[in-house]
């Protein structure tokens, strides 16, 4: 049983859909995308604005229709996420200098509430918020731009629907590791001790317990290593000036060496305290990834090309992967004998893997699609703005 | 028990689908009820907390927050209250010396006497009771300057 089982879906994993259930998935795809990205009836007329929306459109589409028909998950979502985190890099500082005329949070932007708000802050503002009812960060509740009261709502949504597997296909600032841990052929730092997984729980726990001390949000105050490439408070002072090398060393020691050398995200799966949170959602999503123990050859490729570290020598025998898995399909990708697969909440074996696959990638690339496309278009305006004008900034 | 699980399992994974739509499109809907029903506001240690006197002078106004000290489970033993000057048109900038004597809690005492160069964006504060600390750097305005004067809790 297990063995023909396991010809089946291993054979069925090499086949492409075919196109007509392909276009079933993808027309609805394409068609609300295109509702959602143009956000109404009336184009842009500026050319370089016109020309983003309708490369990300393009772009998107092209990667979930290779996404359903070849069956593969990661290796058209990452080209999607990086770019989501690259675009939004080149698109939030220059709009920063265009505004303020540096990256630099004066304090009278944090007094005057003009901070945007990050998913990354949610866990540190939910104890004060139970209790005094306040949020300890200098946003504004409706802003126009990264509203607190908006990002909570998209949080919520999002945990909804993918619970850690936002950290795969929503966070913008995920894809830059995943950029840089794909830059290298091979890893030079193959083994991770398994103890390094606990530390982004430690380091949420810190935080938590340290924000509600202090009544301010201590990760941006001092450990968050992408202010680096968006903005920082304005260095006027020794602390400030700590505050700003201890960023700079995280984001190129996290961000940027470490994911090179050994190929993995480790920022997302050894530092993060967001993702540690994060996964505490995990038991709220539908679709989840298991392993068939009764399939599984205990070859080990799922384990190595784990990203994240979900994946410990255990997992297999155990049925699934840590709670900390950001569903990013690698691991099911990777796999000889389907024997990873996703899976709905209830169901049984992996006998409906393909369908379980879909009702988690369709929503999923429609929320990373629709989220990240803003911040692509944005990337791509100020690089056509570059060609066109020989600046970023207008 | 197993198809009752399987039917739930499914009937979630495809209520996503319809999620994302709804989660979108109300986005700004569902944020202004979220606030609304819980009725959070930015901390008053980033806003300065509210404003509760306004003294009007010769092209500016000084604003006096009330004084802070919110903390997780009760008042904290150190705070702060937050004064404002802000320019009045048609003025169009502050003095270069504001010499004030601030009264934050209204007792008819005043609590510090405050020296603002609002050209050098330098403050020398001068307490007139125990419970006023001393002061942070002045903040910049477009419009105006700010301080933050540290205070520890009257018993």
């Amino acid at each position: 049983m297990a063995m023909g089982e396991t010809i089946s879906t291993a054979s069925a994993r090499l086949t492409a859909l075919n196109w007509g259930k392909t276009l079933a998935w993808a027309v609805p795809m394409m068609l609300l995308t295109a509702l959602l990205m143009a956000g109404g009836p009336n184009l842009p007329t500026d050319p370089r604005r016109l020309i983003p929306l309708v490369a990300v459109w393009l772009f998107a589409n092209f990667l979930f229709i290779r996404m359903v028909r070849t069956r593969k998950t990661d290796r058209y979502r990452a080209p999607y996420f990086i770019a989501i985190a690259l675009g939004f890099v080149l698109s939030f500082v220059p709009n920063l200098l265009e505004v303020r005329g540096n990256m630099a949070l004066t304090a009278e932007d944090m007094l005057l509430g003009k901070t945007p708000f990050c998913h990354v802050v949610i866990p540190m503002t939910l104890i004060p918020a139970a209790l005094t009812r306040t949020i300890i960060f200098p946003g504004s509740i409706l802003g126009q731009f990264a509203g607190i009261a908006q990002m909570f709502a998209l949080w919520i949504g999002f945990s909804l629907i993918l619970g850690r597997g936002w950290c795969s296909w929503g966070c913008f600032f995920g894809g830059l590791d995943e950029f840089f841990s794909r830059l290298a052929r091979r890893p030079v730092i193959r083994h991770i001790a398994q103890r390094w997984t606990y530390l982004p729980y430690a380091v949420l726990a810190v935080v938590v317990v340290t924000a509600a001390w202090e009544m301010e949000p201590t990760y941006c105050m001092w450990l968050c290593p992408f202010k680096t490439v968006t903005e920082y408070p304005q260095v006027d002072s020794v602390t400030r000036a700590v505050q700003a090398v201890i960023f700079v060393s995280l984001f190129v020691g996290l961000v940027v060496v470490l994911p090179v050398l050994t190929k993995r995200r480790t920022q997302c799966g050894l530092f993060c305290p967001f993702g540690a949170f994060q996964s505490a959602t995990s038991w709220l999503t539908a679709v989840r990834v298991r392993v068939n123990q009764g399939v599984c050859k205990e070859c080990g490729k799922c384990a190595r090309g784990c990203p994240q570290f979900s994946l410990p020598a255990e997992a297999p025998s155990r049925g699934r992967p840590d709670l900390s898995c950001s569903k990013c399909g690698k691991c099911v990708d990777n796999c000889p004998t389907g024997a990873i697969h996703f899976h709905v909440c209830g169901s049984g074996g992996n006998a409906n893997a393909g369908v379980a696959r879909m009702l988690f990638i369709f929503p999923s690339f429609l929320f990373m699609g629709v989220f990240g496309a803003g911040m692509i278009q944005g990337g791509l305006y100020r690089l056509l703005l570059l060609v066109t004008t020989g600046s970023l900034i207008k | 028990m197993s198809t009752v699980r399987k039917f739930l399992g499914y009937s979630w994974a495809v209520l996503t689908i319809p999620l994302v739509l709804v989660l979108f499109f109300g986005l700004n809907s569902w944020a202004k009820l979220l606030a609304q029903s819980t009725g959070v506001r930015v901390s008053p240690w980033m806003t300065g907390g509210e404003i509760v006197r306004t003294l009007p002078h010769e092209g500016y106004e000084t604003r006096i927050h009330r004084p802070v000290f919110d903390g997780l489970l009760g008042p904290r033993a150190r705070g702060f209250v937050q004064v404002d000057w802000v320019v009045v048109p048609p003025a169009t900038k502050l003095p270069e010396r504001i010499g004030e004597e601030i009264d934050y809690d209204d007792d008819g005492v005043a609590d510090f006497a405050v020296e603002l160069n609002s050209k050098a964006n330098r403050a020398a504060l001068k307490p007139l009771q125990p419970a006023v600390l001393g002061c942070e750097r002045v903040i910049l305005l477009k419009n105006g300057r700010v301080l933050r004067v540290d205070l520890k809790r009257k018993p």
